[in-house]
Parts: C-alpha cells; sequence; structure tokens
C-alpha cells in the first residue's frame, strides 16, 4: 500500500464513544491488577492483540480502517475470565468472539449479538473446566497483589466455586445470626455449609476482594466506570435503569415468597458482574434496539432471563446467556415498536 | 385419570419445549424450512403458525393413531409410516383450505406449505412424544410448545436477517451461510436454560 492511500484510510479509526467506554473500564482494569497480580494486565494486552490482528485480516480485505471497538471487545472478554484462565483460551476466545461476534457480520456497527459476549459462552461451553472450577484466590495486605506477578501460588490457591455459586448451592447461607463468620471463607469443603453475615459478603462484594472473575469483583469500581458512562450518555439509561429495576424488584419478590435458591436482591445486583453486564454489555448500542421503547422491553428480557437462569439452570453464568438472548431478539422488537408507532401516527392522522 | 395434575404437567412440558427443550435450538429440528423462509417476517410469521396448527393438530392424531390402532395389533414399529402418511395427508388438506380461504398466504409460501409436510420438527415431535410416553393432554401442550417455540426462533431470526439486508456480509456467507452461523449463536443462547424445568 503506497503513502498516499495510508493517509487516506489509517490503520485506526478514531471513535470519541469508543475512547469514553475505554476509560471507564480502566478502574476495573486496576482493580483486576491489585487483586489477581500483573498477569492480569498481561492477559488484556494480549487479548488485544489477538483482537486487533484478527480484525484487521478482515478489514484489510473490506478496505477499511479496524475500529477502536476491538479494544473494548478485547477488554470486556478478558475482564470477565478468571485470573488463572490459560493462555490458550483467552485467545481462542478472543478470536472467536471478533470473527464470529463482529466481522462475518461484516464489521463494526453491523453485529447483531454482543462479540465479547459470543466469546464467552463460546469459551464457557468449550473449557468448563477453566472457566467455572478455577477461581485464584484474591490477594489480600494493602498492597493486594501490586508487587506479584499473580496472587495465588498454586494448585492449593485456586478453589472450585466463587462466593455466587456457593450461595447457589446453599454452601453459604447468609444469615444475621451472631456466629455466623465475618468473613467469607475460601474453600468450603463437601458438605459443608457456612453461615456468613450480610455484612461480610457485603464487604466483599463491594471492595472485591473475593474469588471471580478478574475485573468485576469490586462493584465500587466497576460503578465508578458505569456513572461515568451514564452520566455522559455514552450508555443508554433507559437500558440500564429498566434493567436494574426490573432485576431488584424480581429478585426481591422471589426472595420474600421464599423461593428456595434465591439470595436477597442485594447480593444478587452486587454479584456475578451483573452491574458490569448492565453497565458495559447490555447497553452496547450496537446489539441493542434502537428505539427507546425497544430498549426498555430488552432490558426487561434480559432481566428476567438472568434471574431464571441465574437460580434455577444448571449454569452460573446467567446474565451472559440473557443478554444473548437480548440480542437475539433485539432486531424483531425494533421492528415491532416502530410498527406500532406507525400505526398510532396513521390512526391519529 | 386426574385432569388436574396433567394439565400441570402439561404446562410444564410446553414451557419447557418453548425454552429449555426448543425443538429447533436445541435439537435442530426443522432447519431446513427455518433457513429457507426466515428471510421475510411475513412468510416467516404465517410458516410459524402454520407450524404450530400443524404440530398440535397431528400429534394428536398421531397420538390416537398410535395408542388405538398400532398398540393393540401390535405393529409399534409401522410408526414411522403410519406418522409420516397422516402428516403429509392433513397438510395436504391444510393447503387445499389455505388455497381457498386466504390467497394471499398461499402465494407467500408458495413451495413452503408442502414442505412441512418434510419438516423434520412435526415428525420429531411425534416420535418424541411417543419416546417420552406422554399422555393426551400433555402431548397436546408439549406440540403447543414445540411449535411456539419454532414461531419463536424463526421470528428472531427473520428480524435478524431484515437487519442485515444492508449490511456488508463477506461475500461466501451470504443465505445460508451466515443464517447457520446466527443460528449456532442463537442455540449457544439457549443453553442457558439447561436445567431449567
Amino acid at each position: 500500500m503506497s503513502g498516499e492511500q495510508k493517509a487516506k484510510s489509517p490503520v485506526l479509526r478514531r471513535q470519541p464513544v469508543i475512547r469514553r467506554v475505554l476509560a471507564a473500564l480502566i478502574p476495573c482494569i486496576a482493580g483486576a491488577v491489585y487483586f489477581f497480580g500483573w498477569r492480569c494486565l498481561a492477559m488484556i494486552v494480549v487479548a488485544s492483540a489477538a483482537g486487533f490482528i484478527t480484525e484487521y485480516i478482515f478489514c484489510r480485505m473490506r478496505k477499511e480502517p479496524v475500529s477502536e471497538a476491538v479494544f473494548v471487545t478485547a477488554w470486556l472478554f478478558a475482564l470477565i475470565m478468571p485470573a488463572s484462565c490459560p493462555w490458550h483460551v483467552l485467545v481462542i476466545g478472543v478470536v472467536f468472539a471478533v470473527m464470529f461476534g463482529k466481522e462475518v457480520f461484516g464489521g463494526f456497527g453491523r453485529n447483531i449479538f454482543n462479540p465479547a459476549i459470543v466469546g464467552r459462552a463460546f469459551v464457557y461451553i468449550c473449557f468448563p473446566v477453566a472457566l467455572t472450577a478455577a477461581w485464584p484466590q484474591a490477594a489480600g495486605g494493602l498492597f493486594g497483589a501490586l508487587g506479584k506477578w499473580q496472587s495465588w501460588s498454586g494448585p492449593q490457591a485456586i478453589t472450585g466455586a466463587s462466593v455466587m455459586a456457593n450461595i447457589k448451592a446453599g454452601k453459604i447461607i447468609i444469615s444475621s445470626d451472631k456466629t455466623a463468620a465475618d468473613t467469607i471463607p475460601f474453600d468450603i469443603k463437601a458438605g459443608q455449609i457456612i453461615q456468613v453475615s450480610p455484612g461480610a459478603i457485603f464487604k466483599g462484594l463491594a471492595l472485591g476482594r473475593v474469588e471471580g472473575t478478574m475485573g468485576v469483583t469490586s462493584v465500587v469500581l466497576i460503578c465508578i466506570g458505569g456513572v461515568y458512562l451514564f452520566i455522559t450518555k455514552t450508555a443508554s439509561r433507559a437500558t440500564i435503569l429498566s434493567m436494574i429495576i426490573t432485576y431488584a424488584v424480581l429478585n426481591q419478590t422471589l426472595y420474600m415468597a421464599g423461593v428456595k435458591p434465591v439470595a436477597p436482591a442485594w447480593a444478587g445486583l452486587m454479584s456475578g458482574g451483573f452491574l458490569f453486564g448492565v453497565f458495559f454489555m447490555a447497553t452496547d448500542p450496537v446489539s441493542s434496539p434502537r428505539t427507546t421503547e425497544g430498549k426498555i422491553i430488552y432490558a426487561i428480557i434480559i432481566a428476567i432471563c438472568t434471574l431464571v437462569i441465574r437460580n434455577f439452570s444448571i449454569f452460573n453464568g446467567g446474565l451472559m446467556f440473557s443478554i444473548l438472548i437480548g440480542n437475539m431478539f433485539a432486531p424483531i422488537i425494533d421492528i415491532a415498536v416502530k410498527n406500532i408507532k406507525n400505526r398510532n401516527i396513521t390512526e391519529t392522522a | 385419570m386426574k385432569i388436574a395434575p396433567e394439565i400441570i404437567q402439561a404446562v410444564i412440558v410446553c414451557v419447557s419445549a418453548i425454552f429449555t427443550q426448543n425443538i429447533l435450538l436445541s435439537y435442530f429440528l426443522g432447519m431446513c424450512s427455518f433457513i429457507s423462509c426466515s428471510r421475510e417476517i411475513k412468510t416467516a410469521v404465517g410458516l410459524g403458525w402454520a407450524v404450530v396448527f400443524v404440530l398440535v393438530a397431528t400429534c394428536a392424531i398421531n397420538w390416537a393413531a398410535y395408542y388405538y390402532i398400532l398398540v393393540p395389533l401390535h405393529i409399534e414399529s409401522f410408526r414411522f409410516i403410519l406418522f409420516m402418511v397422516i402428516i403429509a395427508a392433513f397438510v395436504q388438506f391444510i393447503e387445499m383450505a389455505v388455497e381457498r380461504f386466504s390467497p394471499m398466504l398461499y402465494q407467500k409460501l408458495g413451495v413452503f406449505l408442502p414442505l412441512i409436510t418434510v419438516n423434520c420438527a412435526i415428525l420429531g415431535a411425534a416420535l418424541f412424544m411417543i419416546i417420552r410416553n406422554y399422555s393426551f393432554i400433555v402431548t397436546i401442550g408439549y406440540a403447543l410448545g414445540s411449535g411456539l417455540g419454532w414461531l419463536m426462533a424463526i421470528l428472531a431470526m427473520a428480524g435478524i436477517r431484515q437487519k442485515l439486508v444492508a449490511e456488508k456480509i463477506p461475500k461466501g456467507l451470504h443465505g445460508p451461510g451466515i443464517t447457520l452461523i446466527i443460528a449456532g449463536i442463537m442455540a449457544l443462547a439457549f443453553i442457558g436454560f439447561t436445567g431449567v424445568l
């Protein structure tokens, strides 16, 4: 390619909106490094490189510049991986996400499904052990894992279940008993049931020193980025609000009705990266409906599916599957909303 | 035979046939008409309702035929032939009715209406109901759920394909290629419901 052509089509397309999303993700990345060590940063870099190369190959065929959105995909994908995720799983996931989530549909702005979640669901099904049964322990102390490559030192520091999985399985019971533990136990043996005080769970989920996917354990850090997106209107407010409200109301109703594995609404909202999904994934403007009414319906569908899958299915990654289901119905919701609007206009005219 | 628990079970089976055991997205039955008829929303909806109707009606007839003709005569192995004959005859009948009462719909569905005969979802549901020992009421619920699940899937697919018309899909993937990829991702999403019911 000659220099003149290069000037016409730069390698990277500048996108201010995408840059805001990337900036909003930085607190989560910092949290990942703090809790799980510098390997997390390396994972982000590797994911970005793999995503960029994949996108570059396809973009050269279409003669378009690479969109910065590929970094959002790569970062989101890496952040919802366990910190001990093997390298090959990470790379396969990102390549699959960019290729089958985005490029086969024609690249940036044309994808039907959220690419990061397509990749995540794919590796979740293909490498279940690496993604559902290997959670490293978060580093303790004031400086966390800042001085370390990784927070865990060997296989004994890797547990089989995250906090949410334990609550679902009935191994951790949230109780306000005096005898309840003040810390979240790391490893629970089979058949053992531990009572944990709500305060300990709340603190763990808010600050993020718990087992979980590397970037989304801390609600506080997610909210820093999320509120920034909310205020700058980068993310759709309709989606965010209707999703949180629907989920909270339904969850609390089920909890009060005494349905078995359902945890209180605050624990549900704060765990499993629900808020991360709400702020960064469900609001993806490309794969969610275009109309405001459509966005509300879409958010309600996702919230209901999340609740059902999280509590009653064999999988824990409820939000991930639900967003895919939401994406799948987004176009038809849009068409339905537009049809109804047009009918109303012709009737009033 | 008590009716109330039967009906409750029928409702449960119906919901599970829509979500957890979606006949299209979990068993991949009825793919051919799913791919060829999902280009336009109107056609998709028409075909979807046709499948719902044919599924419920033929499952009911097949159930009666199996338990009142084949079982007493001890010739259960003839069920494949009998089911196919019943389905073909029934669809033929529907086709004549549609042609008579709704020429518009008949034109839209065109060759695909007879194709329902060979839609594996219809035969598949009839065979599943035998394998799983469903009673008559549960069979109706199952057939209804399977049909609605199929309708839901083709509706979503039609919406997606409508949106894709204007997009720059790589040349080799036009038509069935991209449709199969989308169906795969849809199936991935529906795996999440495993174990709910």
